[in-house]
């Protein structure tokens, strides 16, 4: 196991040395570089009192280890990783200063990451217990060691691709009538493209060479009466003009269906993965970044679409052509089919030097082409600065430079698809010239006809396209297989914060408890520590402290985005888990420092909790957040319509939307997360007024960085890493002269700083309009 | 405006200044106008354009509290035991592996498996395809490469690689 490695003996010998025998030790791992920052093995060893690196002296040469590092655990407060820039080191805290223990490169990260979760443990005397969990590499296949995806977690080579096929097409079933239609139409389709050369075949041999119609030719033909080869030459063209209508036809009508089947498919499997998505909790969301969902319910989806048009129009259309027209040549002539296959290993090379070399160079001016753009865009949109500070030359001489950059790489396409297509036309005329050269001595041999020669010449054309094709059919495979497993990867993922099954709706009356409560969004690194507090139902709170500090982490468990890795979170009384989280969640109001409105009307917006709310419950709620008045004077009033995050709004006019909102579901406990910082001070007047009424006869819990805010609170607690360090009015806080006054000092100074400068502001006005006169 | 105070870079005169090495932490120490500091970390300050010059020394525990105390301009005006100190503290910072040769890169399933010479030996990485973030300008013509594991690889010029490397690198890195 990586946390419990085996020692070499050299080590165990000197372990022994200082009485640690190896049953004594608890943690062993090692780690690849040495403090210097140069690749060298040392060991971490943990015992229940010592923590020891060992290693080889760095002014010796390998093979004489010493222990470099010996730390009794009782002196240790904590222990840490300190990131630097490419490694880090593991520190503990010793005597108000972190002492470095050993250093790893960033490969060796995540088990570090683990290690100071253990060490925590011991020094707060709890035993260090390793478990198998403790060797997993998230990053890795577990299987093959390969690097994995973080967006997927999936290794493209150990897929079990067969298992996610045969997942994929039993999502499948519901379309399977359509699914049959489309495979019927187009085996159909196959066989009409198989038929023209051997029509043509027929006319060359039996209508021009004279030769005689087979049987089953002559039997068609007698029905219409046709004897001679004038009218057998009317029924072969005929024939060929029907072939190909009806090619016409089932392209069209597959077309169709492949489209509406694509669509629902990805409509339907949208619309699962979406709904998967939003029942999972935040967690979820903070291990997973939001452009990695967006681009697996956007692309992965599109991707799976794509399928169904790979089915009916890439690679198995051109596999069952492929196998179809092999059949033709080599039921025909087995010898010229041979021939024809004799370039094929040139066919298969040029997609390989087509995909290797060609491919890049596109890639790179597409890549520059938007370069060029974003110069375009940064230069047009920032026109003031550029003349503001006279840069305009400059600005000319990066888009030279730009679009030199972009001319290279044009010419370096050019250049190279210039002199690819070519070679590769001759490959697949290659074919033809073996064909004719082969093939035509057998016809001047007789031992072919010349309308073999023909329809071989035929098939021939249709034969080296979707071979090149198939070629390359393994890169879309694995693109399409390991997007269906990420989809089946989120539709798999089980919420973490679920309702218990005896979970109950309750009326809350708002008393929020928490008793011995620790959390940390990284169970190694605690943001909340063994916090205790009560909040008597209808009492406001207000909560300052340092970021970092805890205060939203203490909101987003009220809320239970999250539950505490100790302790017990109560509300009424009752443990947070027993209520059911829709309850729960419908009786608190959230209002944040940066509101977040959805697309849609301002009327909509603040009836967001409560849809069924009634028009005039909609304009109570405004006019007592004080947003009704802003809202009647826009020309469309309630039925104005907000952008993207409420774009057409102030700060502070979506601020008091935001409040509307909260104030409409009547919470019984109201959470403000700084919810008047990002506003001027005119609108924070408005919303602090709005907010005297939301909070009458609520609990509340404000958190805010203006102090002043807060004044009117009936306790302000002061947080500082992850504990509460000070808790009062603020009368009493100022009177414990302790950091809350400190705080509070340091604002002061800060208003008085921006009264002066007002106050100078003003003077150089009067001053200006003295001149003036 | 006399009220008001701006902030303004100090710099560290190399008289005013002195390194010492805490024994007992194997940490450098300051002794500046006449006040000791300890358990100084030592940044650069602009790591490409000045990765000799302007380097920060800092004290602090976590990055919230951290500061400043002064900037050296040029460490070669400081004394010969001086400039080691601060050099070791520099390696227990930065951790960057120069390339100067590209054995191999293959693509396979979206990443970049890579096989170079570095100047701290011969290194096989991982980098996912397509990474734009992942692999940024560094200077005029260099280059910074952030393996998965945020490993650092630069290659300072990519003119001074050898054509092999060099071609190799454009065919994969396109932009």
């Amino acid at each position: 196991m990586q946390l419990k490695m085996e020692l070499p003996e050299d080590i165990l010998l000197l372990l022994a040395d200082v009485s640690i025998q190896k049953n004594n030790i608890l943690l062993c791992t090692d780690t690849d570089l040495d403090v210097s920052g140069n690749y060298a093995q040392e060991w971490l060893v943990v015992t229940e009192s010592r923590i020891l690196r060992i290693g080889a002296e760095i002014s010796e040469h390998y093979g004489t280890s010493r222990i470099l590092l010996d730390i009794p655990v009782d002196s240790i407060k904590s222990a840490r990783i300190d990131g630097r820039v490419g490694s880090s080191f593991l520190e503990v805290e010793v005597d108000d200063y972190f002492q470095e223990i050993l250093r790893f490169s960033n490969v060796y990260a995540q088990r570090f990451g683990k290690v100071v979760g253990k060490i925590n443990e011991l020094v707060k005397g709890r035993s260090i217990i390793i478990t198998e969990e403790d060797d997993e590499d998230r990053r890795r296949c577990s299987k093959c060691g390969r690097v994995i995806s973080a967006t997927g977690g999936v290794c493209p080579k150990c897929l079990n691709k067969g298992a996610v096929f045969i997942r994929f097409l039993k999502l499948m079933t519901p379309y399977w009538p359509t699914g049959l239609m489309i495979f019927v139409f187009l085996i159909c389709g196959i066989f009409l493209d198989l038929l023209p050369p051997r029509l043509t075949k027929m006319l060359v041999d039996n209508v021009f060479g004279g030769d005689v119609p087979p049987k089953w030719f002559l039997s068609i033909a007698n029905v219409f009466d046709a004897t001679d080869p004038m009218s057998w030459l009317v029924i072969l063209v005929f024939s060929l003009a029907t072939a190909q209508l009806l090619r016409i036809c089932i392209n069209i009508i597959n077309g169709r269906l492949a489209t509406k089947m694509g669509t629902q498919i990805a409509f339907d499997l949208r619309q699962r993965v979406y709904e998967r998505l939003q029942e999972l909790s935040i967690s979820y969301y903070d291990r997973n970044q939001v452009g990695q969902l967006m681009t697996r319910v956007n692309q992965d989806i599109e991707e799976l679409q794509g399928f169904v048009w790979q089915v009916t129009h890439g690679f198995i259309v051109n596999m069952l052509l492929l196998v179809g027209i092999g059949i033709m040549l080599f039921t025909m002539n087995p010898t010229l089919a041979l021939y024809i296959l004799l370039p094929t290993p040139l066919v298969a090379s040029s997609t390989y030097i087509f995909w290797r070399f060609v491919r890049p160079k596109y890639r790179r001016y597409w890549d520059r082409r938007a370069k060029l753009n974003g110069i375009l865009y940064a230069a047009f949109s920032g026109v003031r600065v550029v003349k503001a500070f006279a840069q305009e030359a400059r600005e000319a001489a990066r888009f030279k430079l730009y679009s030199h950059n972009l001319r290279e790489a044009k010419i370096g396409v050019d250049v190279a698809s210039s002199t690819f297509h070519p070679i590769v036309g001759f490959i697949f005329n290659l074919g033809g010239l073996i064909v004719w050269y082969a093939g035509g001595k057998d016809v001047l041999a007789d031992t072919i006809t010349l309308g073999t020669l023909m329809a071989f010449l035929g098939y021939l054309g249709m034969f080296y396209g979707p071979l090149a094709q198939i070629i390359n059919m393994s890169q879309w495979l694995t693109s399409f297989m390991t997007a269906a497993h990420r989809m089946f990867d989120i539709l798999d993922t089980e919420p973490e914060i679920v309702d218990v099954p005896y979970a109950k709706d309750i009326d809350i009356q708002g008393e929020i408890e928490f008793s011995n409560v620790t959390f940390g969004y990284f169970r190694h690194n605690p943001i909340l520590k063994d916090m205790n507090l009560k909040i008597n139902s209808g009492e406001m709170i207000g909560i300052v402290g340092p970021s970092g500090s805890g205060k939203t982490t203490l909101i987003n468990l009220i809320c239970r985005f999250y539950d505490p890795n100790e302790g017990v979170v109560k509300i009424d009384g009752l443990d947070i888990r027993t209520i059911s989280k829709t309850c729960l969640r419908r009786q608190i109001g959230l209002v944040l420092q940066e509101p977040f409105l959805f697309r849609g009307t301002i009327a909509e917006n603040i009836a967001y909790g409560r849809p069924d709310a009634s028009f005039e419950e909609i304009m109570e709620a405004a006019k007592a957040a004080n947003a009704h008045d802003f809202i009647v004077r826009f020309p469309d009033g309630y039925d104005t319509k907000l952008g993207e995050s409420g774009s057409g709004l102030s700060g502070g006019e979506r601020q008091r939307v935001s409040i509307a909102r909260a104030l409409l579901c009547d919470p019984k406990i109201l959470i403000l997360d700084e919810a008047t910082s990002s506003v001027d001070t005119e609108s924070e007047r408005a919303i602090q007024e709005a907010l005297s009424i939301l909070t009458k006869g609520r609990t509340t819990i404000a958190i805010a960085h203006r102090l002043s805010t807060l004044r009117n609170s009936d306790r302000i607690i002061v947080m500082e890493d992850g504990r509460i360090k000070e808790m009062g009015t603020h009368s009493e806080l100022m009177e414990l002269d302790g950091l809350y006054h400190r705080l509070v000092i340091i604002q002061l100074q800060l208003t008085k700083d921006s009264e002066s400068i007002s106050q100078l502001a003003e003077e150089s006005r009067l001053q200006r309009v003295a001149g003036d006169n | 405006m006399s009220n008001m105070c701006y902030s303004k870079i100090k710099y560290i005169h190399p008289d005013c200044v002195r390194f010492f090495n805490d024994e007992k932490t194997n940490s450098l120490s300051v002794k500046l106008d006449c006040k000791v500091y300890n358990h100084v970390k030592v940044y650069r300050t602009s790591p490409i354009s000045y990765p000799t010059k302007y380097i920060s020394l800092r004290v602090g525990t976590s990055s919230s509290e951290e500061t400043e105390i002064g900037i050296i301009r040029d460490p070669d005006s400081l004394p010969l035991e001086s400039r080691a100190l601060i050099e070791r503290e520099l390696d227990k910072r930065y951790f960057i592996h120069i390339i100067t040769k590209i054995h191999s890169i293959k693509e396979e399933f979206s990443f970049l498996y890579w096989d170079v010479d570095t100047d701290k030996g011969r290194k096989e990485f991982v980098v996912a395809s397509r990474a734009h973030h992942r692999i940024t300008e560094y200077g005029e013509n260099g280059r910074i490469i952030l393996d998965l594991d945020w490993n650092r690889y630069q290659i300072p010029d990519l003119r001074d690689l050898d054509e092999q490397s060099r071609r190799l690198f454009y065919r994969y890195i396109y932009w």
